[in-house]
């Protein structure tokens, strides 16, 4: 990679690709629209805490224009989006889309999407891994070098050959009442559950310190993780940006937005250009090598943004991929009448995995227990007046869960990102069609997952299930795939891309299939092999 | 519109019947304020069920018993989900939205069996009465404006 080196994109992949070039004495240049996280408010309050201090408590849990709250007839989440995290999906205007069969989410903050994920950090085994370039056992240095440099917590349990896994781990942090009944059910009855549900629990994987890490607190359990951890005892990718800033051979150019790239001599790219938020004025940086990692459907559309200029006329980028993801509440029976926990973490203790005949079609979930979140969209949800289901749910809070089902998704030709003429610009158009069955499978699925939350004590109502939108879980993927075969618009094993000599692709584009598991976490390894291998 | 002090009585009535305690200055306002900009149609049949939730708490958890079953977008259902969220967040009320209920197992599963008697005939008295009026709110026309 030669210099001057300029990585696109703020979020997990760019961060960690630029992190490990610095590591290896490159200077690195970070361009970023970088709309940035507000200063945690009272730090050291619980939630409770921050109900009974804070001046403006309407505004921090329901947004000055109350944008975060549920009203009847919303579309079946049972969070709402936190005031505090508005900043992740703001958008800059100057990125449109066009959709069919998806329901895209942009990001242009620092940090990128995984200023709002919930932390799962899991490895992808070897059947995951079948159609990568690479297997488990040559990918674990790159899970545990990211493990260790943002603080994943997590053991190995039952879950092992599921989440293969590292040396970088925390000791796991402890678990909450109800994730402990859980997990205890399920190992009354581990064999019944294996071999007649095919279900294994365990203890969920997460960037969450239960060590203090470099200037990072442990976690102190004060149940704020849904509205930004005000300790940074949660892994954010700003907390990496933070501390990059200081680095001397690090520049980092936050409130521009990149559009295209050109060519110079020999094919080469020259120079990226970029719109000024602010002005709207038009800047461009040289560059000798060029990383995007703007997120799959950012990078889709530089690089269609630059083949258009460069007159390559209309391409399309093939084989997008996103997780189906499936919200299925549950009810512990036996935690009925418990207190619940606002003190502990909040996001999912505990994961599980379901076994399918081919390993890659493995569902995993996230079992959420519920403890901080707010009432109102849940009690809602209930179908008896809100009195008495604000009651109901007093009594039962402490048994209720919710269980977030992932299903793995494969490249197809017709889930493509193209460009349209959109007045004197473009915009981007995301085609995607499920695959064939996909309802068939997704209620098979939650039949056996349903029947095995019964073994374990636990009633799932069938109408309170909720099968989230394609493209609402922001895993994308797949456009500008790994290969071993060369062909137009694809990388090599190094993730760079065929058709340039100096550009390379750091996000979720190169991934050349999608298990069910969140992917950030390998989307962080995969960027420091890349830096690690070539910068 | 309604004016604030209408707004003010209908807030504090509905915290009553949501949890039994008092709105409060500061929920009352935010209610108020919420309500000025929102610009969701209210129908006559809303505007029957809302005169007649006013009128008590106990009337409110009967006529909001109808509106989960016949009405369930409309008009009252959004007004007290609006107040249950402002109730949880404000410092005066959010212990008697949030606080667990203690008791255990026995107790917490005879309360769920008590409101799910008590839901269950507040609704039937409620449809007996509201039934044939919300009929007749859908069915004649609109007054014009």
């Amino acid at each position: 990679m030669n210099d001057p080196l300029v990585v696109v994109g703020s979020g997990a992949s760019g961060l960690h690709f630029a992190v490990t070039a610095l590591e290896k004495g490159r200077r690195v240049t970070l361009l970023d629209v970088g709309h940035a996280r507000e200063q945690p408010v009272l730090p050291d309050a619980d939630l409770a805490g921050v109900k009974a201090r804070h001046a403006d408590p309407f505004a921090y849990f329901l947004g000055a224009d109350f944008g975060s709250l549920i009203l009847p007839g919303h579309d079946g989440e049972y969070y709402g989006f936190p005031p505090g995290k508005e900043y992740v999906f703001r958008q800059t205007g100057g990125v449109t889309a066009r959709a069919r069969g998806f329901a895209p989410l942009f990001s242009f903050a620092t940090g990128g999407l995984a200023e709002a994920w919930t932390g799962g950090s899991y490895t992808f085994n070897d059947a995951d891994l079948r159609e990568f370039p690479f297997d488990f056992a040559e990918f674990a240095p790159w899970y545990e070098r990211v493990a260790r440099r943002i603080g994943v917590s997590g053991t190995a349990d039952d879950l092992a050959p599921f989440l293969p896994p590292h040396d970088g781990l925390q000791p796991p942090l402890d678990l909450d009442g109800h994730s402990a009944a859980l997990l205890d059910a399920y190992a009354a009855r581990r064999e019944r559950m294996n071999t007649r549900h095919g279900l294994y629990l365990g203890r969920a994987r997460s960037a969450v310190l239960s060590r203090p890490l470099a200037d990072r607190p442990a976690c102190d359990r004060l149940g704020r993780c849904l509205w930004g951890c005000p300790t940074d005892a949660f892994y954010t990718p700003s907390v990496t940006l933070r501390a990059l800033r200081a680095h001397p051979a690090f520049t980092y150019v936050p409130g521009v937005r990149v559009e295209h790239f050109t060519c110079g001599d020999g094919g080469r790219i020259a120079r990226v250009h970029a719109t000024d938020i602010a002005t709207g004025a038009a800047r461009s940086f040289e560059t000798g090598t060029l990383v995007l990692a703007a997120g799959t459907l950012c990078t889709a559309k530089i690089v269609l943004d630059s083949l258009r200029r460069a007159g390559a006329g209309d391409v399309a980028l093939a084989g997008l991929s996103d997780n189906r993801q499936v919200m299925m509440p549950f009810v512990t029976l036996s935690r009925i009448g418990h207190a619940h926990e606002p003190r502990s973490f909040q996001y999912h203790q505990l994961a599980l995995a379901l076994t399918a005949e081919d390993p890659f079609e493995n569902v995993h979930g996230l079992v959420t227990t519920l403890k901080t979140a707010l009432v109102h969209p849940v009690v809602q949800s209930i179908p008896t007046s809100l009195g008495t289901a604000l009651r109901a749910f007093r009594d039962v809070r402490a048994a209720l869960a919710l269980l977030n089902v992932n299903f793995p998704d494969r490249r197809r030709p017709g889930n493509r990102v193209t460009l349209e003429a959109d007045g004197d610009r473009t915009r981007l158009v995301v085609e995607y069609a499920p695959p064939p069955g996909e309802a068939e499978r997704i209620q098979a699925t939650l039949a056996r997952l349903r029947g095995a939350l019964r073994a374990l004590g636990c009633i799932a109502p069938r109408g309170m299930v909720h099968v989230r939108p394609m493209g609402a879980s922001v895993h994308y993927t797949g456009t500008l795939p790994m290969q071993a075969t060369p062909a137009p618009f694809t990388t090599d094993a190094t993730c760079r891309v065929r058709d340039f000599e100096n550009l390379w692709v750091a996000d979720g584009s190169t991934f050349p299939a999608l298990p069910a598991k969140n992917l950030t976490f390998t989307l962080m390894a995969n960027a420091t092999r890349i830096a690690e291998l070539c910068a | 519109m309604a004016d604030a002090a209408l707004l003010g009585r209908e807030a504090e009535t509905f915290a009553r019947a949501l949890a039994g305690c008092a709105a409060g200055e500061r929920v009352r306002a935010a209610y108020a304020r919420f309500l000025a900009h929102d610009d969701a149609p209210v129908t006559r049949a809303d505007r029957l069920l809302l005169a007649a939730a006013r009128v008590h708490p106990l009337c409110a958890r009967a006529t909001d018993a109808y509106a989960a079953r016949f009405r369930k977008g409309g008009a009252l259902r959004r007004r007290m989900v609006l107040l249950l969220a402002l109730l949880e967040c404000a410092p005066e009320t959010y212990a008697a939205v949030d606080a667990p209920r203690r008791g255990g197992a026995a107790l917490g599963l005879a309360r769920l069996v008590w409101e799910g008697t008590a839901e269950a005939l507040l609704a039937v008295a409620a449809t007996l009465v509201l039934g044939p009026l919300h009929v007749c709110a859908l069915i004649l026309p609109e007054p014009r404006a």
